[in-house]
Order: structure tokens, then C-alpha cells, then sequence
């Protein structure tokens, strides 16, 4: 018998009985039907399924579903409130940070979890930040613009 | 991959041990899970059971001993190491590999007793542990033991770890007054384990020389090693530049790196010359404080 989770994800609570070796990737995707999360290498490697658990950045294509029970998971599709884009989001679009769009949501986690963290990072820090994300369109350089532009216009302060 | 029949998390290292012992090589431990669940994926493993070891008491987290050592649970995560106050006071070396690992979210999930159960070429913090001098202590079901990092590694991907083990405890001896040191990685790309990696202590005598230094290599062979030859070279001698020369050249002729996809033994030769070079003029020019580091 499959055991009880509770997954908190975007704030909403889900109770779902999750096969033990499901990983989080799958049952965002498949159960939860929450796409944002992207499925690539599967390996840790680029980053494309990055979300938020308890505010840091993971793979959640390394992560089993049943030890994330009870933690805060945060996605892309929790990111905008009250119909409004979060200022990453924006500064993603405005800068032209997105191309294909594969890496976005992932990229867009970790650059919130590093703003979180440190709110004024140089574009050293934002690389690092950023280095568990690749992006095969863009080259980056607009990507950490935009990251920069938000940690500019926080000066300082969380969103 | 085939289904997992069931998640436990035991409340007891004995518990764990017996059903480790119980369902020998049917249940494997789950830490961080950043190498397990792609072994699972990939079929390279099938267990039946998953154990997670964090109801334990004492799994995670960071502490320092009653003779001043520094006792690391193994479920603290390489963040939780790299942040560390207390890491940083004493044991900076071990804080700098545990920030050169990976990438953030491989830090953010990745464990010290996940990484030392995944014994990888290339692991960053296990070359800082061969320098601070380490030892790991494992839990089965016929008892406890503790061994020195550098016996604890068998070969490539191998490890004395028994399938009815577990890691309970990385244990760090308080380093001498006035030791410094440095970690220096060497990779291609910003996620890569390291093709070299070099981590030195060294405790000064108070007259200019060495009286006592370590060296740990990662990357070059299966398991970290220590430069026995380049330490021998500098124990109670200055380090000049021809100390230097002769300890790193002495370095690159003991360690017989190996090749594979990432390097060449050749090219891996190279790197450590250059780098045990650079790790030991590095602490000539000075840097203070216990087992304070350097960036390359
Ligand atoms: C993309 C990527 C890049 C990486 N880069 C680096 C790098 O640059 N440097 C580096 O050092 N490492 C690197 N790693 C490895 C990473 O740091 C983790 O250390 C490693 O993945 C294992 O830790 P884990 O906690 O995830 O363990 P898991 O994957 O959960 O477990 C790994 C193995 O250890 C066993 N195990 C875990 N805990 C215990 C225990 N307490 N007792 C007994 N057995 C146990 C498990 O059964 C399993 O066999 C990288 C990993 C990835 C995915
Ligand atoms: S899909 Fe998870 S890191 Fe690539
Ligand atoms: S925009 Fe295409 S991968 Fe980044």
C-alpha cells in the first residue's frame, strides 16, 4: 500500500498517496498537473526542474515525493499574485531573458532563492546563483541583467 | 525502474542497522538522494526498501566535542557545512570543499554521508577530510568502528562500507594552534566534480619551517589520497621555492593518476604540479587563522 503525503505546494495542501520511489518531479507534473517544472536530464544536472523547498533551491528530479512530505514547495505557477507577475518574472520579459523558455521557471526559482538570500548579490554572486540552471538560447548575459535589475530596484529589501 | 515496496524511517541506528541486516542488499539508505535516485533511475540499483535516517537522534547537524573535535552528523548538507560558524572557525578547509561542490541545488539537498556512501573520483570534501584528518564512524549490526578517511575509501566506487552499515558520525580532530590551509579545485565546467583537487594543512613551528603538514589529492585516483613524499619533503623544512618545486614534483611522481573521459594521466600530472605548487606558495605568503583558506 502506498503511503499518505501531505505536499504543500504553492501554499495549497494535497493530500495524495505517492508511490515510495515516486520522485517530486513526477508527481508535480503528472498528479498535481503543475508543468512548470520541467522534466530534462533527470540527473541533476541543468537545472530545468528546479523549485523552491522551504525557500532553497532543489532538483525535484532528485528528490522523492515522500520525503518532501510536510515541507514548503514553491513553483513558478505559485510565483505571481493576485494576477500579478512577480518582479522577476517582469524583469525576465523586459530584459528579453527568455527565448525558448525551457529553462525559464527553473532559472527564475533560483535567481528568487538567491534575492531571498542576498538581496544586493554582484553578477559574480548571481552567476553562482545561478549555476545549477543551463540555458542553451540565451548566453546568459540578459538573464543576469535581469536578475540584477530586480536586486537593484529591491535595494536591499525583500519583494 | 522496478517499484520500491516501501519507505521506512527507523527511529534507532540499531533499528536501522538490523533492517539493513535483515534485507541485505534489498534496502539501501536515502540521504539527499542527488546520486541514489539517478542510480534508481537508471536501473544500476533496485531496492525494495528505502531508509531514510532522519527520525534518528543526532543525524544532522554540527557540533563540537568534549576534546574540542568537530562532530559532523551525516545528513548535514553540504550548505549547512559551507555556512557554518563553527566549521569556519576551526575547520575553514572543509567549509571551502563543502562550497565547491556542484552547484546550489546539489548543495542545498547533497549530504557529507551521501557523498563519502557515493565514494566518487573528483568528490570535493572528502580531499578536505584526508588534510583535516577525519574519521568516520560506522554503525552495524556487529557494532560500532571508526577509521581514518584515507582507509575508508577502497577503490574505484568502493568503500569498507558494509551493505549492513551505516555512517553515523564524521569526526574532525581540533587542529594545532596557529595550522593554516587551503583547498584548491581544478575542473572544466562550474558543476564538475574536481580532475584535481589539492587540500593542505600545514601547523607552522614557530621558527619559520613546517612542523607538521598533510596533503590531500582528489581527483587523480579512485579514492583520495594523501602525498606522503611531498609531506615528507616539507616536514620541519621552510617552504622556499625549491622546497616547493621538489615537494610538488615529488607529489606528481607518487600519486599514478589515473585516465578516463576527463583527463589524461598526463594532463592530470600536470594540474597537480601546478597545483600543489600553488596551494603551498599560497600558505608561504602567509594567510591566518586555523585552517583559514584561499581562493584559486
Ligand atoms: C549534478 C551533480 C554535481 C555534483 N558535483 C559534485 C562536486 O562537484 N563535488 C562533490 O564532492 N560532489 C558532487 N556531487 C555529489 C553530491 O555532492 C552528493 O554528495 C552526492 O550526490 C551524494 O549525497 P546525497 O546526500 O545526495 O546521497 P544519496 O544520493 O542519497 O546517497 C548516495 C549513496 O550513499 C548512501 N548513503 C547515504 N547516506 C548514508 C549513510 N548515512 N550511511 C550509509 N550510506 C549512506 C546511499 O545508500 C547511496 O548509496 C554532485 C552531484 C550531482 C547530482
Ligand atoms: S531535470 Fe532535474 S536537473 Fe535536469
Ligand atoms: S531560454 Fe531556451 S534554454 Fe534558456
Amino acid at each position: 500500500m502506498n503511503p499518505e503525503v501531505t505536499l504543500r505546494v504553492n501554499g495549497r495542501r494535497y493530500e495524495l498517496q505517492v508511490r515510495p520511489d515516486r520522485l517530486l518531479l513526477d508527481v508535480l507534473r503528472d498528479e498535481l498537473r503543475l508543468t512548470g517544472a520541467r522534466r530534462g536530464c533527470e540527473t541533476g544536472y541543468c537545472g530545468a526542474c528546479t523549485v523552491l523547498l522551504d525557500g532553497q533551491a532543489v532538483h525535484a528530479c532528485c528528490l522523492l515525493a515522500v520525503r518532501a512530505g510536510g515541507r514548503e514547495i514553491q513553483t513558478i505557477e505559485g510565483l505571481a499574485s493576485n494576477g500579478k507577475l512577480h518582479p522577476l518574472q517582469r524583469a525576465f520579459i523586459e530584459e528579453g531573458a527568455v527565448q525558448c523558455g525551457y529553462c525559464t521557471p527553473g532559472m527564475i526559482l533560483s535567481a528568487k532563492a538567491l534575492l531571498d538570500e542576498n538581496p544586493a548579490p554582484g553578477p559574480e554572486e548571481i552567476r553562482q546563483g545561478i549555476s545549477g540552471n543551463l540555458c542553451r538560447c540565451t548566453g546568459y548575459v540578459k538573464i543576469i541583467r535581469a536578475i540584477q535589475t530586480v536586486a537593484q530596484a529591491k535595494g536591499g529589501g525583500r519583494p | 525502474m522496478r517499484a520500491v515496496i516501501e519507505y521506512v524511517e527507523p527511529g534507532t541506528v540499531e533499528e536501522a542497522v538490523g533492517f539493513l541486516a535483515s534485507h541485505r542488499g534489498a534496502a539501501k539508505v536515502v540521504a539527499g538522494g542527488q546520486s541514489l535516485l539517478v542510480l534508481l533511475r537508471q536501473r544500476l540499483l533496485e531496492p525494495e526498501y528505502l531508509l531514510g535516517l532522519d527520525r534518528i537522534p543526532g543525524m544532522r547537524g554540527i557540533a563540537e566535542g568534549a576534546g574540542g573535535e568537530l562532530v559532523i552528523g551525516p545528513l548535514t548538507t553540504h550548505r549547512e557545512i559551507a555556512a557554518s560558524p563553527l566549521v569556519r572557525k576551526g575547520w575553514a578547509l572543509l567549509a571551502e570543499a563543502a562550497e565547491q561542490v556542484g552547484s546550489p541545488p546539489v548543495r542545498n539537498a547533497g549530504t557529507i554521508g551521501g557523498n563519502l556512501g557515493f565514494p566518487m573520483i573528483g568528490a570535493d570534501p572528502p580531499v578536505a577530510l584526508v588534510a583535516l584528518g577525519a574519521r568516520i564512524s560506522l554503525a552495524g549490526p556487529r557494532g560500532t568502528r571508526t577509521v581514518a578517511v584515507e582507509e575508508f575509501y577502497r577503490g574505484y566506487m568502493e568503500s569498507v562500507l558494509e551493505p549492513d552499515e551505516i555512517i553515523t558520525q564524521v569526526a574532525l580532530p581540533p587542529q594545532p594552534a596557529g595550522t593554516r590551509g587551503t583547498y584548491l579545485k581544478y575542473r572544466l565546467r562550474g558543476i564538475d566534480r574536481a580532475l584535481v583537487a589539492v587540500a593542505v594543512t600545514l601547523t607552522p613551528d614557530g621558527r619559520g619551517s613546517c612542523k607538521e603538514i598533510r596533503i590531500g589529492l582528489g581527483g587523480v585516483r579512485p579514492a583520495p589520497v594523501r602525498a606522503l613524499q611531498a609531506e615528507a619533503i616539507l616536514r620541519r623544512a621552510r617552504l622556499t621555492e625549491e622546497t616547493i618545486s621538489r615537494a610538488a614534483q615529488a607529489a606528481v611522481e607518487e600519486v599514478e593518476p589515473v585516465s578516463d573521459l576527463s583527463g589524461s594521466a598526463e594532463y592530470r600530472k600536470k594540474l597537480v604540479k601546478v597545483f600543489v605548487t600553488r596551494a603551498l606558495r599560497q600558505l608561504a605568503a602567509g594567510g591566518s587563522g586555523v585552517g583559514r583558506v584561499h581562493e584559486s
